[in-house]
């Protein structure tokens, strides 16, 4: 069953300004997000993850810039909108949850205050008529006493309620789309359970689209149904999640899964096969990112066209030598 | 927040103490003998017997913890001994000028706010744009001006030469803009900058980003969000500041000719009146704690952490 | 890209002028009789409060004095005042302030409780009750700032040997059993030198202003020794007239402060020590 997407990045090239020069942070990424399903994005710190997310939200820092492709949310395009629109969108339309939650708040002002703000800044209601609907939501995010939470400031609560609170705040607007940016990262392991099906629950609840941003295989895993792997700036490997995992194509994917520490007691030869070194992405047209650091690599890697390619149905790798 | 005031307040004991003990300790570090300094202030030929029939007189005879312990029996009920040069109480010389004084703090403290906060909110969030070049050269200015200086330059270009305000003395409304203007001119350098860097501090913090992404209005993250976090620094700098005008902006108040604090200091120095440089620094240590003490509450009140520290 | 090349370029530039200036005033002040084109303490009434003239450069003031050599002269006067303060002071608080990080203890309890009290009092106020007890004058002047200001820099100095003290190489010469005064003089010491360095500069300018605000309070320096607040002092009951007898004193006290205040922060971004 074909569903329209709600979200559709196509070809999008982020570049961040640096003292050092231009770095190519986001290269040919594209793909889509359909209701109620979870689109995955694995990768290492500083693969461009983070760039994607607030690129959606439009809200890139001021050095990076979108240089090329398109963002289009049902028919908006998110990258030509007014700033006053796109205020609107955000929050309401495409919410975020952020990676460390015991940052994301102000520690001088109340829960309450958090939640009721975001209310009234997007709904026609008064105070009360907010503060009502903030406890009901904290209820449904499962957070005990809700009433006296509001009152409550950032530091007083762990980083799993902090995060449940702004599921509770997400939820509250009902967004299309949420953009999850590791947000299991900073919390311990029970929590990260309860957080993932708290997440599951809301697209089925509320048939919301969710970006999941990992560098957690078993976060993805869990929950997404679509994977993109990314790598230097590209996405160098796309699939439904069960396909991603029994028949990695990609060499960085196969690295990064065998990389998983397992149950068994596994040789650990093929991480130390990956060298340390981090790709280089200034100035780099149309080579392979992965290059440097590939097993496979020879001389048919260099100067080739670099598309993502689709090797059976679904599945996209950016490599020369598959297919 | 009870108990974190009256934590604060025990912790003032051993300061106070000390500060008392200092001031006593100077006023005996005197080269040569208290008394003949009260004679010859008096403009009394420091005869032996004269010399001697005062040192009973002014208890200099005693061990000198006995004279300290004495002291502070006064001093806590408010007697501060007499002037040797005008023979009147300190204490009410010195409630005489503190009004003044805490006139010409207050209207500094209002420009202060007035100017360097938006200002220096404004040099943060257009960083790097006309106004934050003009806040940074009106910051190294201010705090290289000598404020002698500065005060004789305004007096000389708004009053002599515009007569737009009277120069000297303390009177109607128009004889407290150029001095609170001087005494405030170097503080508001240094806030506007400190602001500046306080907010962009917090610009990069991700409760910014959050509420952004919850839609919500730029005007609204920097008045609600942005503001109340980044006053904290400023409170603190602010207070410590309010301590050093009230216990007399000497320079300004000397070059104003403004009968505060600061001028009876300043005299009661220039004519080794030693009861009265003693009350004086003693009035001024104590102002200084309290507004310190003032500057902890009102840091514990903005900001929750504390409270909550407190409280546990 | 281009506008961060600028910022550097207008640094570097910045740098150059502000050194050059504390370098120019330097030898202004150790050559002083070599620049100065008059005696700066020749009292000749019938000369006093003229214009600029070939004998006198920037004119006299109400004692007839050239204005040029005192302001020469002034230049010995407040940088050297100003250079000897702080080096008295860095002479107290660098072994007070090693010793109260790095032995802690109740040596360093006491010194904390002795800045609690001292902190307590306004620091320029302190200092005039100071000259108020020890009377005017420049030795007075050095002496009661030298204690007043000790305090606030062993302090710093303490938490700088405190951060230094727990990091790796200082913990390695003591696991290696190297003596206390040699993992003073050889780790400890060089650590924090140029952070201490940047210290001193930074606030030098400071130091200038408390000298001139003294000395224009009639505190400092006593006539008919030259020191720009004092000019500025001698000059206020004339300003109405003469208003350049109180003009030139106040330029040399702006360009000096701002020069070294400039210089203490090109410093500290050449040494890196700012965490931004």
């Amino acid at each position: 069953m074909e569903q329209q997407p709600i979200l559709t990045v196509n070809k999008l090239n982020i570049d961040v300004s640096t003292p050092h020069g231009v770095t190519q942070v986001v290269r040919d990424v594209s793909f889509k997000i359909e209701a109620g399903k979870v689109f995955g994005f694995v990768g290492e710190s500083g693969s461009g993850k983070t760039m994607t997310c607030m690129s959606l939200l439009n809200l890139l820092p001021g050095e990076a810039k979108v240089v090329k492709g398109s963002i289009k949310f049902r028919n908006k395009d998110i990258l030509n909108c007014s700033a006053k629109d796109m205020r609107k969108a955000r929050g309401s339309e495409i919410a975020m949850i952020m990676q460390n939650p015991m940052t994301a708040f102000n520690p001088v002002r109340t829960i309450g205050r958090h939640f009721i703000e975001t209310l009234k800044t997007h709904l026609p209601i008064t105070k009360q008529q907010a503060r009502t609907m903030a406890i009901a939501y904290l209820e449904k995010a499962d957070l005990p006493n809700p009433e006296n939470l509001l009152k409550q400031y950032p530091f007083q609560l762990s980083g799993g309620m902090l995060q449940r609170v702004m599921i509770a705040i997400t939820m509250s607007l009902n967004p299309s789309i949420l953009i999850a940016d590791e947000p299991t990262t900073a919390l311990d392991a029970t929590n990260q359970l309860q957080i993932l099906q708290q997440l599951n629950w809301l697209r089925k609840e509320y048939d919301t689209g969710i970006l999941l941003v990992s560098h957690d295989l078993g976060v993805i895993a869990q929950l997404a149904d679509e994977v993109a792997v990314m790598y230097g700036g590209y996405i160098v490997e796309k699939a439904p999640v069960f396909k991603l995992f029994n028949r990695p194509m990609h060499p960085y994917t196969r690295v990064l899964l065998e990389s998983r520490l397992g149950l068994t007691r596994r040789k650990i030869k093929s991480v130390q096969r990956v060298s340390v070194s981090s790709p280089n992405l200034i100035n780099k047209e149309n080579t392979c990112p992965f290059f440097e650091r590939c097993e496979d690599a020879d001389h048919t890697c260099v100067n080739d066209n670099l598309e993502l390619k689709e090797c059976e149905k679904d599945h996209l790798v950016r490599c020369v030598k598959s297919g | 927040m009870g108990w974190f005031i009256v934590k604060r307040l025990t912790s003032l004991i051993p300061i106070l103490f000390g500060i008392s003990l200092i001031t006593f300790i100077l006023l005996h570090l005197t080269p040569g003998d208290p008394a003949v300094a009260y004679l010859r202030a008096s403009h009394i030929p420091p005869a032996d017997e004269t010399v001697a029939a005062l040192r009973v007189e002014l208890g200099l005879d005693k061990p000198l913890y006995v004279q300290y312990v004495e002291w502070l029996g006064k001093v806590v009920q408010l007697d501060l001994g007499m002037s040797y040069v005008s023979k009147k109480s300190v204490w009410d010389e010195i409630m005489l000028h503190f009004f003044p004084t805490v006139q010409l703090t207050l209207a500094s403290c209002i420009l202060i706010v007035v100017v360097s906060l938006p200002i220096g909110i404004m040099s943060a969030i257009y960083k790097g744009k006309l106004i934050d070049q003009f806040s940074r050269i009106i910051a190294f200015v201010s705090v290289s001006m000598p404020a002698f200086w500065f005060g004789f330059l305004l007096i000389y270009f708004l009053s002599v030469k515009l007569d737009l305000f009277p120069v000297l003395g303390r009177g109607t409304f128009a004889h407290l803009v150029l001095p609170s203007l001087t005494l405030s001119f170097a503080y508001i350098g240094t806030y506007m900058r400190l602001l500046r860097a306080s907010v962009l501090e917090n610009l990069n913090e991700p409760f910014v980003m959050y509420a952004r992404a919850r839609g919500l209005r730029e005007r609204l993250i920097v008045s609600r969000h942005l503001l109340k976090k980044s006053l904290l620094p400023l409170v603190t700098g602010l207070g410590m500041s309010l301590g050093n005008m009230l216990s007399g902006a000497v320079i300004v108040e000397t070059v104003f000719a403004w009968p505060g604090m600061g001028q009876l200091f300043v005299t009661s120095i220039l004519t080794r009146d030693y009861p009265m440089i003693q009350g004086c620094l003693l009035f001024m240590g104590v102002i200084f704690v309290v507004c310190n003490l003032l500057v902890d509450l009102a840091y514990s009140f903005l900001d929750p952490r504390i409270r909550w520290e407190g409280e546990k | 890209m281009l506008k961060n090349v600028k910022r550097q370029l207008l640094s570097h530039k910045l740098m150059m002028i502000s050194s050059m200036i504390v370098f120019f005033m330097t030898l202004l002040a150790l050559l002083a009789p070599f620049f100065a084109p008059n005696d700066p303490n020749l009292v000749d009434i019938t000369h006093k409060l003229q214009g600029p003239s070939s004998k006198f450069p920037l004119g006299t003031d109400h004692l007839g004095r050239d204005i040029l050599s005192r302001l020469i002269y002034g230049t010995r006067t407040s940088l050297g005042t100003a250079f000897l303060v702080m080096g008295l002071t860095m002479m107290i608080s660098i072994p007070l302030g090693i010793y109260a990080g790095f032995r802690g203890g109740w040596g360093d309890y006491l010194f904390m409780r002795i800045c609690d009290i001292l902190m307590a009092f306004p620091s320029f106020l302190l200092s005039l009750a100071l000259i108020g007890i020890l009377g005017p004058g420049l030795v007075n002047l050095i002496l009661a700032m030298v204690l007043v200001q000790w305090v606030f820099y062993a302090r710093v100095i303490r938490g700088m040997v405190l951060s230094v003290k727990e990091q790796n190489f200082v913990l390695a010469a003591k696991v290696c059993g190297t003596s206390r005064l040699v993992i003073v003089i050889k780790h400890i010491l060089p650590a924090i030198i140029s952070q201490v360095a940047v210290l001193v500069f930074m606030d030098i300018g400071g130091v200038v202003l408390a000298i001139s605000g003294l000395s224009f309070l009639g505190l400092g320096i006593q006539p008919p020794g030259a020191e720009w607040g004092m000019m500025i002092n001698d000059s206020k009951q004339f300003f109405r007239n003469a208003p350049s007898l109180m003009l030139y004193p106040g330029m040399m006290i702006l360009i000096v402060v701002v020069a070294f205040n400039l210089f203490g922060e090109a410093l500290r971004d050449a040494l890196d020590l700012r965490r931004e």
